[in-house]
């Protein structure tokens, strides 16, 4: 609640200083609840959209109507530190919007990046996944994770990874960033910015999540048409195959840490997996009229689930909001292709 | 293949041996438009106009197709048709939207052959140059059984024609701003009997042109740094008249292209590159086998090769075409024939090659049962790969209300269905493809007047045409539950608008002074869709300007000309949501020259001025386009025998 009164302060503050102009755009106050929308590839409609889940409000286009420019081109991802400094990265632009709480940009990271991906800050330290380049055949170069200082945005370090280096996620003094080109995890010891190990896991590994007790729990997609998709449990040493999905689901997980259950999107079902009782329900949440999921998140402050339709990549895509328990509470507009949420 | 090159290069010796034995001679009777039949001057695909009765369509005016000759087609009908294309930068793909349909649902016919991208569905407009084209049609509206797959927009037919007993050279040299040159070289020598025409062409820009960054803080004005293209170009065509009953006709292109694709500017360092080289080969035979009959044989080679970075695909189709055209009765002319086209296709993300028929056959009847009327029906069925489409059918009547010495009205009207044949990336493409894709279809009403009135040095010509398009079963490529996209048919869409043209000509004295005006309204909107369209039903397509038009003024006095021309493209919806409305925009190009004659050379020296206002505008969002722009154009022609 206090969270909430700040931003609702600072909404106001971001009010009042656009209140001069006559821009004619629509006064938008931030919420709570973002939603990464990617955007066409080389359209350049990739945007965030802010939810206030108290107010019921949305409001689109945020950073564009903060900076009056388009985010960029492939809005892949969002991260906030808890300095509240929001880290956009703008995969096909090569770049890293930073921005403040009302999402006005105070810098713009460029330099080392190659296809950037996630972003996780770790103590004063920022961590980069990059694809890299990829050759005039479409092969790539040399995947990486950079290493930044979280103040100056100077180079650290940066730790060769292997192909399609997606996602992060830090637990116990180790990042770990999934290969996503292949089947593995490279496991990265933050105090020396050294890799590791390299974990072997299924193919196409995706998002990762950590639990109430740091273990850290990964998605992959499996082998193309082989419904071979499968949940893992990570340690710094270690991956072990926790459960089947039978499916290709797509490469997003989310979890409620008080509850330890994990959720992931198929086609246009959400399937739930208890990690403490081992249940897996493949259709815990179905919606017939959708066309594909796309995103996925889960809001511990709410108990919300969080579940974005692209529509087929068209136009506008669709968010729905279910209780814990499948219950469906409402649903509102993202912008194009939303692929993810971070909660505040 | 072997034995179509073998010909040719018969043909070619045939040719040159007649050159020169070429004497002038008297041409025959004019044309008449019942007796097209009879014309001794072949052009390869007039019989397009012949059976397009009832519907709607425009004449490139061949002076602006000379005067923009180094320009590509593409920039042709926009700045003189007023019609929309999507344009990702100068010299970049230039993909057309007739009546608001997709660019794949536009057929552009080469002498009468198709020649789409069969992998794509669609043609690049930015890659048909003008100085190959003699005449250029757009035929507007649902035309399949006219123009077969994919006019379901409307059809733009290109050809060129060896006039008779005529020998000259020319040369053409421009250059212009941002690094850009052209240079061309025609030769044509006919006689009576043969006739050869060739030209060559080569085009590069650096494009650097300047910019205004909107995605950037503070907005700078920035160069383009990767939008450098050449081009270049072979045209070859002849016929021969071996003896009065029949005569050979041939074109080859072959074009090749080398463009850095500019990006749009808010992505960092791309550095994508495409090749495309397309081998464009067409041999027909005429035989008239009785006065009012005769047979028409012609086959085509049409090998496109395109390739993006490192990806390369090509395909080739080898088609036959033939027909036999015959005036049973004064009152009745009829056309009946078929298509085969063999393709084939060497597409990585096909696995392998692989080989497809498609084949049409068709019936068209032009019916006369008076000289003011003139009916018309027409029937198209394809069969792709051994399965049968929807059969295209379509009638047209044209009504000569009234006709006096000084004002005729023309009344016509159209009816008819057309079809889109799945493309092969639509049916084979890795992971995807799908097979049981049916056709897309439109159904298409169409009426219209024509107004022609000449009062003393005036001469006014004015038409109007409404039309309502309903097309089905649009094809989308959507995501599946599988993890992969695929091409489904999902959408209905209504589509419905008008055209307007107005063209005035006044002559004082030596002066000859004329104004066209072009304006096309369209309504395109979804109608049904794939669940997650709900939210769009009645929404207008993306990048359809509801507005668009274009007014061209033409001053003319020998030996001087100067030329202005306004396009005015509305505004336009990025994406179906109709979220994001681009700004509409205005370009105006100014051109003068003027003409010396000295003996039998001609010297053409003229100055062009494109975006005169420096408009700055995104034809598609946040793809830049080049400011105000200067060419200075020289050309020399000789002509050895004078018509």
């Amino acid at each position: 609640m206090k969270k909430l009164a700040l931003w609702s302060l600072v909404a106001a503050v971001f009010l009042t200083s656009c209140g001069g102009d006559d821009e004619g755009d629509p006064k938008n106050s931030v919420g709570s609840v973002f939603v990464v929308n990617e955007g066409n590839f080389n359209q350049t409609n990739g945007s965030i959209t802010s939810y206030d889940p108290e107010t019921e409000e949305v409001s689109s286009l945020v950073f564009q109507s903060a900076n009056g420019r388009p985010l960029g081109d492939v809005v892949q991802s969002l991260f906030i530190d808890a300095d509240e400094v929001g880290y956009v990265v703008v995969n096909n632009s090569k770049k890293v919007e930073v921005v403040n709480a009302d999402f006005v940009s105070t810098a713009t990271i460029e330099a080392n990046l190659a296809n950037p991906r996630y972003l996780l800050r770790v103590n004063d330290q920022l961590f980069v996944s990059n694809w890299g380049t990829f050759d005039e055949n479409y092969a790539l170069d040399q995947s990486y994770v950079l290493i930044l200082d979280a103040a100056t945005f100077e180079k650290e370090g940066a730790v060769n990874t292997e192909d399609g280096t997606e996602n992060l996620a830090y637990a116990d003094g180790y990042v770990y960033a999934s290969n996503s080109f292949g089947n593995t995890v490279s496991v990265i010891k933050t105090s020396t910015g050294e890799l590791e190990t390299t974990l072997e896991v299924g193919y196409s590994p995706g998002e990762m999540v950590v639990d109430a007790d740091g273990a850290v729990w990964l998605i992959c997609g499996g082998s193309y048409q082989e419904n071979d998709g499968a949940i893992y449990k990570l340690g710094a040493s270690a991956a072990t195959k926790e459960v089947d999905l039978e499916v290709n689901p797509s490469t997003r997980l989310s979890i409620d840490k008080e509850q330890g259950v994990l959720y992931y999107i198929a086609g246009t079902s959400v399937g739930s997996y208890e990690t403490g009782q081992k249940v897996l329900k493949k259709e815990f949440i179905t919606i017939d009229d959708a066309v594909g999921f796309y995103g996925l998140g889960y809001s511990e402050a709410e108990d919300v689930i969080y579940i974005a339709d692209a529509k087929g990549f068209q136009g506008k895509g669709t968010v729905y909001r279910y209780s814990a328990d499948g219950t469906a509470i409402s649903k509102f507009e993202a912008g194009v292709a939303p692929n993810g949420f971070v909660f505040k | 293949m072997y034995a179509v090159g073998i010909r040719v290069v018969g043909l070619v010796a045939c040719v040159i041996l007649f050159l020169f034995n070429a004497k002038g001679q008297e041409d025959a009777a004019d044309s008449v438009r019942k007796g097209e039949i009879l014309a001794p001057v072949e052009i390869s695909d007039s019989w397009l106009h012949s059976y397009a009765v009832g519907g709607h369509s425009e004449q490139l005016d061949s002076i602006a197709l000379q005067r923009q000759s180094s320009a590509s087609l593409g920039k042709l009908l926009q700045a003189q048709q007023g019609i929309y294309l999507k344009e990702y930068g100068p010299g970049m793909l230039s993909s057309i939207s007739l009546r608001g349909t997709s660019a794949s649902q536009t057929s552009l016919l080469w002498n009468g052959l198709p020649i789409n991208f069969p992998s794509l569905g669609q043609a690049d407009f930015s890659l048909i140059p003008n100085f190959f084209i003699d005449k250029a049609e757009v035929f507007y509206g649902g035309v399949s059984s006219l123009a077969g797959s994919g006019a379901i927009g409307g059809a733009v037919a290109v050809s060129d024609k060896v006039d008779k007993n005529l020998r000259s050279i020319g040369f053409t040299q421009e250059v212009g701003s941002f690094g850009t040159n052209f240079s061309g070289l025609k030769a044509r020598v006919a006689g009576e009997k043969a006739g050869i025409s060739l030209a060559g062409f080569y085009k590069e820009s650096d494009n650097d042109y300047t910019y205004r960054n909107l995605a950037k803080a503070g907005q700078p004005i920035e160069r383009q740094s990767h939008g450098a293209y050449m081009g270049k170009g072979l045209k070859a065509a002849a016929f021969w008249n071996p003896w009065s009953k029949g005569v050979f006709d041939f074109e080859g292109w072959l074009t090749h292209y080398n463009r850095e694709i500019i990006p749009p500017y808010t992505v960092a360092s791309a550095g994508d590159t495409q090749i495309d080289q397309s081998l464009r080969l067409s041999l027909g035979y005429m035989h008239r086998i009785q006065p009012l009959l005769k047979w028409e044989s012609r086959v085509g080679r049409i090998y496109d090769f395109i390739k993006f970075n490192g990806l390369a695909s090509g395909t080739t189709q080898y088609m036959w075409n033939n027909s036999i055209e015959w005036m049973p009765f004064s009152h009745l002319q009829l056309r009946v024939g078929g298509l085969i086209n063999h393709m084939l296709a060497d597409v990585p993300e096909y696995g392998g090659d692989l080989s497809e028929n498609r084949s049409n056959v068709y019936l068209m009847l032009n019916w006369f049962p008076s000289t003011r009327w003139t009916l018309n029906a027409k029937v198209r069925q394809e069969i792709v790969a051994g399965t049968w489409n929807p059969v295209a059918p379509s009638l047209g009547a044209d009504v000569l209300v009234l006709r006096s010495e000084a004002v005729s009205v023309n009344w016509r009207s159209q009816l008819s269905r057309s079809y889109r044949v799945p493309t092969l990336n639509d049916r084979y493409w890795s992971p995807g493809g799908n097979l049981n894709l049916k056709p897309e279809q439109g159904w298409n009403a169409e009426s219209g007047l024509d107004y022609s009135v000449k009062r003393g040095n005036h001469v006014l010509e004015a038409s109007v045409t409404g039309f309502a398009h309903w097309i089905q079963d649009w094809i989308l490529w959507l995501p599946q539950v599988e993890g992969y996209w695929s091409p489904v048919n999902v959408r209905n869409v209504f589509s419905r608008g008008g055209e307007l043209s107005v063209g005035h000509k006044w002559s004082v004295g030596t002066w000859l002074l004329s104004n066209d005006i072009n304006y096309k309204l369209t309504v395109s909107q979804i109608r049904a869709g794939y669940s997650g369209d709900d939210s769009n039903i009645g929404n207008q397509l993306p990048y359809v300007p509801l507005h668009q038009g274009a007014w061209s003024f033409g001053l003319q006095t020998e030996p001087w000309h100067f030329n202005s021309q306004v396009s005015f493209y509305g505004s336009r919806y990025t994406l179906v949501d109709n979220d994001i409305n681009l700004n509409a925009y205005t370009l105006w190009n100014l051109e003068t020259g003027r003409q010396i004659q000295a003996g039998k050379s001609l010297f053409a020296l003229s100055i062009k001025v494109d975006n005169v206002l420096g408009t700055r505008y995104e034809n598609l969002q946040y793809r830049p386009m080049p400011g105000r722009s200067f060419s200075i154009q020289l050309n020399y022609t000789l002509n050895q025998d004078k018509k």
